[in-house]
């Protein structure tokens, strides 16, 4: 069997943070949405993965132990992508989305219980408590039949899991239709679509505020510390596991590092900064000293002047924050977007927002940035500013 | 509980892979050590010790031992910690004769004393080394093994399900039944005997359950089975039945836990057990005999008890009739009490749990009938009483009780609504409509999960912060939140308190701080009422969460498990599934087994 990963286009709900660049380039916990979608895939003995991709991808997945192959995208949209990957493949084939953080066992599972299940299509759902905006809800019957799909199905709490297996010739018929309602129906239709309830990891990344809820999962699952050899990491620092720390890191003379946390390669943390729980920094970021950071996604590249303060934020890549910038996280109530209101967060009551900075902005040293700010790609925000938070819908 | 297994294969084959197998299937019962023992060229190897099947398997060696005739044993420690050498089998002083047992004998001190001063010796602490040795001392002389095992029988007092290994005959495996559960499984080639039929269904669903002051042996291709105390043989071929679940079933397919996938077969549980008992006169009968009672008690354990309460509650509702609902161990209460005319409803899931047994023997020698509910055909409690009325639920292997409750109050609400028709107080109408709720329990239940399962899912993260919890209702509902309770303690090791919600503000309520998690089942009719006690609990601070079928938004609670609307007595297959996801899904987030809750045994056969 061969799979089809769907690597998507530019989203616009992305835009702020990512601009022109597909949101399957973002990267978490040291690897691309992508990347982590072929690698769940590898070991499923597949003959082939095609990555269905736009122009924006940086660079093409590889993985040693399967082949992987791009194709460029040609019409618009999710059927676009499945129709275009769907044409390279014949009979069953394994179609997976690409914007979906989930773990290796979620593919197994679905591949065994469409062995098992003998239905022409199986898909994944994923029982979600928040009232997300999401590609599609399904309604099951008792024996995992999937009934009705689409926005506005009520009465359940599964939601489509983004990966699928069926008949190529199928599935390429329904993906022809316009929407998700109407794929699943021509599904249903063609004769029996069974469901894989997937009770583990799960994200579906459509905005910003996804990715934070995906690190604080992947980060969650750490249960111990794998510090790489070739980290320098000072004697004087401390560092409180579960924490990855990646080659050629550098944590610096009195920094501390509390995990659940991420160090990617090459990432230095200065003298006496303290990198708190659910921090993911990425390749080459710099945390200067006496900076503090919590509960934040740093893309690659991304610099955090000295005295800098970042929580409950999203900064993206090759963004500069200069000296004693400020994220402010405590919102006022009820503007905290829909999709990180968690029923747990919303019943602690820790729901924080910092900012989302778009990639390549500057940042001027004792800017302000309220909770919600977001600031498109490519800004220059000058020194001393006070940033109004806009949380998005 | 203790776990017995034994095989007799055909000569030549190998049981000790099929031994550790039925080991592995007999988990659910609980245990802390493990043994097999199995005849190789004439002598008894045995080979036990105290920890998991897996580890007590590779450290122990089991894969060295062969042979085609053998016992293996789970011991949950009752006389003696749990060690190697506690562990069964145990041996006479030749090493000629291995025991394994579940039960307790009573009088082992006396046996084990006057043993000793004849020089016997013993290396454990258990009970059970007592049956090796005093066998041993019977044998003697050119006469049976039998005649032998048939005089210790009749020394031993207590409860006990016994096979047996003797070196001398390596073909049989000996065994007897006193009170705990032991049934034999047939097949073309090989025999098995077992506490529990998930043992051997790998391999034969052909089954004979025992019964009590039974012994008799097995080999591959024979059975014998003989009352001890007549010394008459048996004839069981009649009683030999076909177990309808398959291994399959019996296996989690596809389940990270038995009891998800228990919870997820609610809706079919509850259509066979509805199909089962529409068309059933013993219900019938049973309800007959109910409604003509002087006085109606009510006697159950666990689970099983607050579906005895919610049987008080629609009791009233459909037959203007009240019943004693008292937790079984409290049997002691019946003396004195209990006489002729009157009708005991004993409730067990498993037709073993010892209290509801001695409720029920008590009940019967003061001249009252008995009525029994279980999901064992032919186990100990119906067997013993008068009439005896079957949920279908299938097996259920995870600790906790799930299916078997729904569907013990599905069939309470059907026995309740034809002693209504019986007293006069329903007609055949009324009845009628009864039933047409109740035929839709099944499609409920699953509609209830799918719209709660995503809710409850992220709800678990946020409960398994917590220490603490109150379950609030009030009618109906009460015995609903008390089992909502139970399963929060017993799988999610959360302390959670049920009470009926008007009786919360005398007491419970002085524990009740910010952020305490206070769930709320919502009953119809009585919204207004339980809004008042969500306000004062939210007065202090408690996080309130209602689970009702109403989508009367209301400012007293910061989240509403939505669930489908329902009349009060079919809110059961739409309050418990998801308080059954919540405790599974916190245990899963504790990083506990919720099938295998610490200290918990599923067929409880000690008093």
């Amino acid at each position: 069997m061969k799979a089809v990963v769907l690597a998507g286009g530019v989203d616009n709900r992305m835009a702020s943070l990512l601009g022109e660049k597909p949101k399957t380039e973002v990267y978490l916990a040291g690897m691309r949405l992508i990347d982590r979608v072929v690698e769940n895939l590898a070991e499923l003995g597949l003959d082939e993965i095609i990555v269905v991709a736009s122009s924006g991808l940086s660079a093409p997945p590889t993985h040693p132990s399967v082949s992987v192959r791009v194709v460029v995208q040609e019409a618009p949209g999710v059927s676009g992508a499945a129709v275009r990957g769907l044409a390279e493949v014949r009979g069953e084939v394994l179609l997976a989305y690409g914007d979906i953080v989930a773990e290796k066992d979620m593919y197994r599972g679905l591949l065994e219980a469409h062995e098992s299940m003998g239905s022409n299509t199986t898909l994944v759902a994923v029982p979600v408590g928040h009232a997300l905006e999401t590609y599609s809800k399904l309604l099951l019957d008792e024996e995992g039949v999937v009934i009705d799909a689409g926005r506005a199905v009520g009465g359940s709490t599964y939601v489509f899991g983004g990966a699928m297996i069926g008949d190529s010739i199928l599935l390429r018929e329904a993906f022809g239709n316009p929407g998700a309602q109407g794929v699943f129906k021509s599904l249903i239709g063609s004769g029996g679509v069974k469901a894989y309830v997937w009770r583990g990891l799960w994200h579906d990344i459509d905005t910003p505020w996804d990715l934070l809820a995906a690190s604080i999962g992947l980060l969650g699952r750490l249960r111990r510390s794998i510090i790489s050899g070739e980290a320098r990491i000072s004697e004087q620092a401390l560092i409180e596991g579960p924490v990855i720390i990646e080659d050629k890191a550098r944590i610096d003379h009195g920094a501390v590092v509390r995990g659940p946390a991420y160090i990617g390669r090459g990432v230095l943390v200065g003298m006496g900064s303290f990198v708190r729980e659910y921090t993911d920094a990425e390749e080459a970021v710099i945390i200067g000293s006496h900076s503090e950071v919590k509960r934040s996604i740093i893309q690659p590249r991304a610099y955090l002047g000295s005295y800098t303060y970042v929580t409950d934020s999203i900064i993206g890549y090759r963004v500069s924050l200069s000296p004693y910038v400020v994220t402010l996280n405590t919102p006022v109530r009820g503007e905290v977007p829909p999709r990180l209101s968690m029923i747990e967060a919303r019943l602690r009551g820790v729901e924080k927002l910092g900012a989302i900075i778009g990639r390549d902005s500057r940042i001027g040293a004792r800017s302000i940035l309220s909770p919600g700010a977001v600031i498109k790609p490519g800004s220059r925000v000058k020194p001393g500013a006070m940033v109004a938070g806009r949380p998005p819908k | 509980m203790c776990g017995i297994i034994g095989i007799a294969g055909p000569e030549g084959s190998d049981v000790v892979p099929m031994l550790v197998q039925g080991l592995k299937r007999l988990e659910y019962r609980g245990y802390d050590s493990v043994g097999i023992a199995v005849v190789s060229d004439g002598r008894i190897v045995v080979r036990k010790g105290a920890g998991k099947i897996e580890e007590v398997a590779r450290v122990k060696g089991f894969p060295e031992l062969h042979g085609s005739v053998g016992v293996g044993h789970t011991r949950w420690a009752t006389h003696g910690r749990p060690s190697d050498e506690n562990a069964h089998p145990h041996l006479d002083c030749k090493g000629r004769i291995a025991v394994v047992h579940n039960g307790i004998i009573r009088n082992y001190s006396e046996l084990r004393e006057r043993l000793e001063s004849k020089g016997h010796v013993f290396v454990s602490e258990t009970d059970t080394e007592v049956i090796a040795h005093l066998v041993e001392d019977e044998l003697r002389g050119p006469e049976s093994f039998m005649e032998a095992f048939r005089r210790a029988l009749a020394r031993l007092e207590g409860s006990f399900a016994v096979a047996l290994l003797y070196a001398a005959e390596p073909r049989r495996i000996f065994f007897a039944r006193m009170e705990s559960p032991l049934v034999l499984g047939l097949s073309s080639n090989a025999n098995y005997l077992a506490s529990d039929i998930p043992a051997f269904l790998d391999y034969t669903d052909r089954v004979i359950v025992l019964r009590d002051g039974e012994m008799g042996w097995i080999t591959s291709s024979q059975v014998y089975i003989e009352d001890w105390r007549s010394g008459r043989s048996v004839e069981a071929s009649g009683r030999l039945r076909k177990i309808p679940w398959t291994a399959e079933m019996a296996a989690k397919s596809g389940y990270p836990h038995f009891m998800l996938k228990e919870i997820y077969e609610q809706p079919a549980a509850l259509r066979n057990s509805f199909r089962g008992l529409a068309g059933d006169k013993s219900l019938l009968k049973a309800a007959e005999i109910m409604a003509s009672a002087d006085r109606i008690f009510v006697a159950a354990a666990g689970t099983s008890f607050h579906a005895g309460l919610f049987f008080d509650h629609v009791l009233g509702r459909l037959a203007g009739r009240i019943a004693y609902t008292l937790v079984s161990s409290e049997y002691h209460r019946l003396e004195g009490v209990v006489g002729r005319g009157d009708v005991l409803l004993a409730i067990s899931q498993s037709g073993e749990t010892i209290d509801t047994l001695k409720a029920a023997r008590l009940a019967l020698s003061r001249g009252a009938r008995v009525v029994a509910l279980s999901n064992v055909i032919d186990s100990a409690i119906p067997r013993e009483s008068s009439i005896a009325i079957y949920t279908r639920a299938g097996p259920e292997i995870g600790v906790a009780a799930t299916k078997t409750f729904l569907t013990q109050v599905l069939a309470l609400t059907m026995l309740a609504a034809r002693m209504g028709v019986a007293s006069g107080h329903l007609d055949e109408g009324d009845a009628k409509n009864i039933y047409q709720a109740l035929f839709k329990a099944s499609s409920l239940v699953r509609k209830t999960i799918t719209a709660t399962e995503g809710v409850v899912r992220e709800l678990a993260d946020w409960l398994a912060g917590k220490h603490s919890a109150y379950m609030l209702s009030r009618g109906i509902g009460v015995p609903l939140s008390m089992e909502a309770a139970l399963k929060v303690k017993e799988i999610a090791y959360i302390h959670a308190e049920a009470y009926p919600a008007g009786e919360s503000k005398h007491g419970p309520i002085a524990l009740v701080e910010k952020e305490f998690p206070v769930f709320i089942l919502s009953e119809p009719g009585l919204e207004e009422e339980l809004e008042g006690n969500a306000a004062e609990m939210k007065a202090r601070g408690a996080k309130v969460i209602v689970v009702s079928g109403t989508g009367r938004p209301s400012r007293h609670l910061d989240l509403q498990i939505r669930v489908p609307g329902a009349e009060d007595f079919m809110t059961p297959y739409t309050h418990i599934p998801p308080m059954q996801l919540l405790a599974y899904y916190t245990a899963v987030k504790l990083g506990y087994d919720p099938d295998k809750p610490r200290n918990l045994a599923k067929t409880v056969t000690v008093e």
